[in-house]
């Protein structure tokens, strides 16, 4: 570290979390704080930050975990290139999940969320050099961010419904919001969000395939806050959708599903980073399953988990990232004797597999109590599964504990080089090693008060939770947690016979990076096929889909007046004079001699006639100063034409369409026309609003100084319309020019002359 | 009389169309001018049609005799004749360039926005 500034840098960094954790510490003032700037007032968007029980449980989690973290990363990513970058992305991303977690606007926590999923792909894609690093970042960001997408639409329905962006004044109103008709989808797609955010079922194969990342990562963002945010948005959420029994079974049933299929994937494992990130989709099962719970139990056992989970797993993962970083692999079973090389990294490994374990007096082991409390509420088969999930966690934990550290050295072991002289590799596991058993021997009054209660009361308004309490004497729970001591080892006696078994077993099931490639695979097998369709660089096909679609737009509305009878059709007056008639029949015979016309001389002339001919309708229907203006237009455009004819390529040199081609497009023009046709007789059948027009007449005089309305409205009341055609045509004209590229236009005309000359 | 200018509108555009539809780049052109013509022709029968009593003020009264044209759809089709035909002379150059440099007035062989390298 012999840069300065790099080292300025990293103490910011380092240090930043800290101050943010002081700060919430000290600015929380149960039940809850309120900041609040204008944002978009108009839109009911407010930067508006809220710290209740909930939030400073997660915001606190997220600082104070993040500077053990940036602790952490500082020796962990010595080696690295690029380290000044990675501390800014993890700054970046704790900042965002700050925002997440303290947001009081339904459409900020959106933002910030998204804002998560692109920190998080910075960092999982970091070792970028390396197309698995990429190729997992993409997936990460691809499942979490379609599932945003989902999820603001869900909560945009949300705010809908409430008439309320704001979190605080939704929550307030709590389930009254069941009978409306968007209470359903808008739950689906938000459930949605959390459930990708959090890795449930099937979307849970993204959190394993993010481990690409650098270990200091994992162990922030996939143990204690991105995927935590899916939770926290559950959590939110409930006191709106907590009634509804569609909650109770979706999350129940993903979550338990999630937690045991994981946990018999993490089973399965021989990378010990790979079974970790497993057995965090584990937690997050069993968080879901407890939100979708909802009792005062589920609740309370959620909260402990939340910062459970958070202490133990950020432990492991960095344990694992010191074996990484002494052997060279995390491959257990070329793992043995680190004990030697690892001392203080054991003790921190030793104590947070307990509480992963569940072993008493860990943190680990009260939530697991208040887990199984929560689901023999809800009978045998929620607390079975959880048992067999919490049996195999134990037997992860003591082959955690045991093969790397304990085991005897066999040939097959990596070498290992000491690591600890560096404090820092060791300070922050020992910390949350210490966390998880300080708090709940010592400190679980304090944290009752401080975030049990606060946060039981956003999160269920109407029921008081009891106090938690390590020790209740001899109940069910206690025997449970026997028996998935007991049972875990077993699980673990077994595994050297059970994981082939398993392996042959799930080696026919589909996989879900699998399935997700086919998807992506698919989408842009779509994709190009639609491009060849559409793209295909035929410039008349393109105008006949644009106009194939205008037909259709058209033709869907006046289909509905039409045959629906939503307007009755006006009747046809037919108060004509002769002229009116001559007119008319001369302008549809112009416009057939245009189409038929094989010269353009032809066509030409026939084009001039109808602007002569629309000239002479402006003149019938008093119009006179649009009348000269199109007689002077049309003059001058039959000018120009005509200037330029000659160097205009013959009808006959293109070949035509084919007669059915044709066939098609005289059919798509009919219908344009007979929409336009009826639109219009409609459209003239309506009773007319002249408030406008008679303004303009009655202010010509006394505001506009003039008598001729139309040149009054066009030079004073829309002075500035005028202004900007002036504008437009000066434009045209000057683009005329380049586009002639040299080439004067007195000189097209001297050829034009000479020619016919 | 509206009806009458329905039917010739809605047939003036169907005109248009089909030449725009059409692969000779001139045609398409022609086609072009016809509907913008047949649009004015639409926005002036929508504002409805009057007789012989322009929307004018005579030079001893404030307000223009009773029963006087719509002012509004005539001020606005003012402007778009003005501004279409500086958007026909700009297309009317376009493809006079397009097909000096690309030698057809064919459009579907129009294909090559850029010369490949």
């Amino acid at each position: 570290m012999q840069n300065p500034i790099l080292k300025l840098w990293l103490a910011f960094c380092t240090l930043l979390p800290l101050g943010i954790f002081l700060l919430i510490g000290a600015s929380y003032k149960p039940p809850e704080s309120l900041f609040y700037w204008s944002w978009i007032p108009s839109l009911d968007i407010n930067f508006s930050l809220r710290l209740d029980g909930l939030s400073v449980l997660f915001a606190s989690l997220i600082s104070g975990v993040g500077f053990l973290i940036q602790l952490y990363a500082v020796a962990y990513m010595k080696p690295y290139k690029g380290r000044a970058a990675f501390h800014l992305y993890l700054t970046l991303f704790m900042l965002a999940m700050l925002g997440l977690v303290l947001a009081d606007n339904l459409l900020l926590l959106f933002v910030f969320w998204e804002l998560t999923t692109l920190t998080s792909y910075l960092l999982i894609g970091f070792n970028h050099e390396k197309e698995i690093s990429r190729k997992n970042a993409l997936q990460a960001m691809l499942v979490t961010g379609s599932g945003g997408l989902a999820m603001l639409a869900g909560l945009i329905m949300l705010g809908e419904m409430a008439g309320t962006y704001s979190i605080s004044a939704i929550i307030t109103q709590g389930t009254s919001l069941v009978q409306h008709s968007w209470f359903t989808p808008s739950l689906l797609l938000i459930l949605l969000g959390a459930f990708t955010k959090s890795a449930q079922f099937p979307f849970h194969f993204w959190l394993p395939g993010a481990m690409a990342a650098p270990t200091p990562v994992s162990a922030y963002l996939h143990s204690s806050t991105m995927v935590k945010a899916g939770i926290y948005l559950l959590a939110r959420m409930l006191p709106v959708y907590g009634d509804s029994a569609l909650w109770f079974t979706l999350l129940c049933s993903a979550g338990a599903f999630t937690a045991l299929w994981c946990a018999i994937q993490a089973y399965r494992q021989t990378d010990l980073k790979l079974m970790l990130a497993f057995s965090t989709n584990v937690i997050l099962g069993q968080l879901v399953m407890l939100i979708g719970i909802g009792s005062s139990y589920a609740v309370t056992a959620a909260l402990l988990l939340i910062a459970a989970h958070s202490f133990y797993k950020a432990g492991l993962f960095m344990v694992v990232g010191n074996i990484d970083k002494a052997t060279g692999t995390r491959e257990y079973h070329e793992l043995a004797g680190l004990r030697a090389v690892l001392t203080i990294s054991f003790i921190a490994a030793l104590v947070t597999a307990a509480s992963k374990a569940g072993l008493p007096p860990s943190f680990g082991f009260l939530s697991k109590e208040y887990l199984y409390k929560a689901g023999l509420e809800f009978g045998w088969l929620l607390s079975g599964s959880m048992l067999l999930a919490n049996a195999i966690m134990v037997a992860l934990g003591l082959l955690i504990i045991i093969k790397p550290f304990l085991s005897p050295h066999h040939e097959k072991a990596a070498p290992m080089k000491a690591i600890e002289h560096n404090q820092l590799l060791w300070i922050p596991p020992i910390v949350l090693a210490l966390l998880s058993v300080v708090v709940p021997v010592a400190l679980l009054n304090w944290y009752q008060g401080l975030v049990i209660d606060p946060a039981a009361a956003v999160m269920l308004p109407d029921t008081q939770v009891k106090t938690v309490k390590l020790w209740e004497g001899f109940n069910l729970p206690l025997l449970l947690s026997a028996l998935t001591l007991i049972l875990g080892i077993v699980l673990y006696v077994v595994y050297p016979r059970l994981k082939p078994r398993l392996d042959q077993l799930m080696s026919g099931l589909p996989s879900g990076p699998g399935v997700y490639q086919h998807i992506l695979n698919a989408v842009i097998k779509l994709a190009n096929w639609q491009t060849r369709i559409l793209q295909h660089g035929h410039l008349t096909q393109y105008s006949l889909q644009f106009f194939i679609v205008l037909l259709a737009f058209l033709g869907t509305a006046l289909w509905k007046i039409v045959l629906w009878q939503v307007h009755p059709l006006p009747s046809i007056e037919l108060d004509l004079y002769y002229y009116d008639i001559i007119l008319a029949a001369f302008l549809v015979i112009a416009a057939f001699v245009v189409v038929k016309a094989r010269t353009l001389l032809l066509a030409v002339a026939a084009l001039g006639t109808i602007g002569f001919l629309t000239t002479m309708v402006f003149l019938v229907y008093s119009a006179p100063d649009v009348a000269k203006t199109q007689l002077l237009v049309e003059t001058l455009m039959v000018v120009f034409i005509a200037i330029v004819l000659r160097h205009l390529s013959a009808v006959n040199s293109v070949p035509r369409h084919s007669t059915s081609r044709r066939l098609v497009h005289a059919c798509v023009a009919i219908g344009i026309g007979v929409s336009i046709s009826l639109a219009l007789w409609i459209i003239t059948a309506t009773p007319m609003n002249q408030e406008i027009s008679e303004f303009y007449a009655q202010t010509s005089v006394s505001g506009g100084k003039g008598r001729n309305i139309v040149n009054v409205i066009l030079v004073d009341f829309r002075a500035f319309d005028t202004l900007g055609e002036a504008v437009v045509v000066v434009i045209a004209g000057l683009a005329a020019v380049a586009v002639m590229a040299g080439k004067r236009i007195n000189k097209l005309v001297s050829e034009s002359t000479r020619e016919n000359r | 009389m509206e009806f009458l200018w329905c039917l010739v509108v809605g047939l003036m555009t169907a005109c248009g169309v089909f030449l725009m539809l059409e692969r000779h780049i001139v045609r398409f052109l022609f086609g072009m001018i016809l509907v913008s013509n047949a649009i004015n022709l639409a926005i002036f029968v929508a504002g409805r049609l009057t007789r012989g009593n322009p929307p004018l003020i005579a030079s001893d009264a404030l307000l223009p005799a009773a029963g006087y044209a719509n002012p509004l759809p005539q001020a606005l089709i003012l402007t778009a004749i003005v501004i279409g035909f500086g958007l026909l002379l700009f297309t009317l150059l376009l493809a006079y360039r397009a097909i000096k440099e690309l030698g057809t007035a064919d459009m579907d062989k129009m294909q090559h926005a850029e010369t490949e390298q």
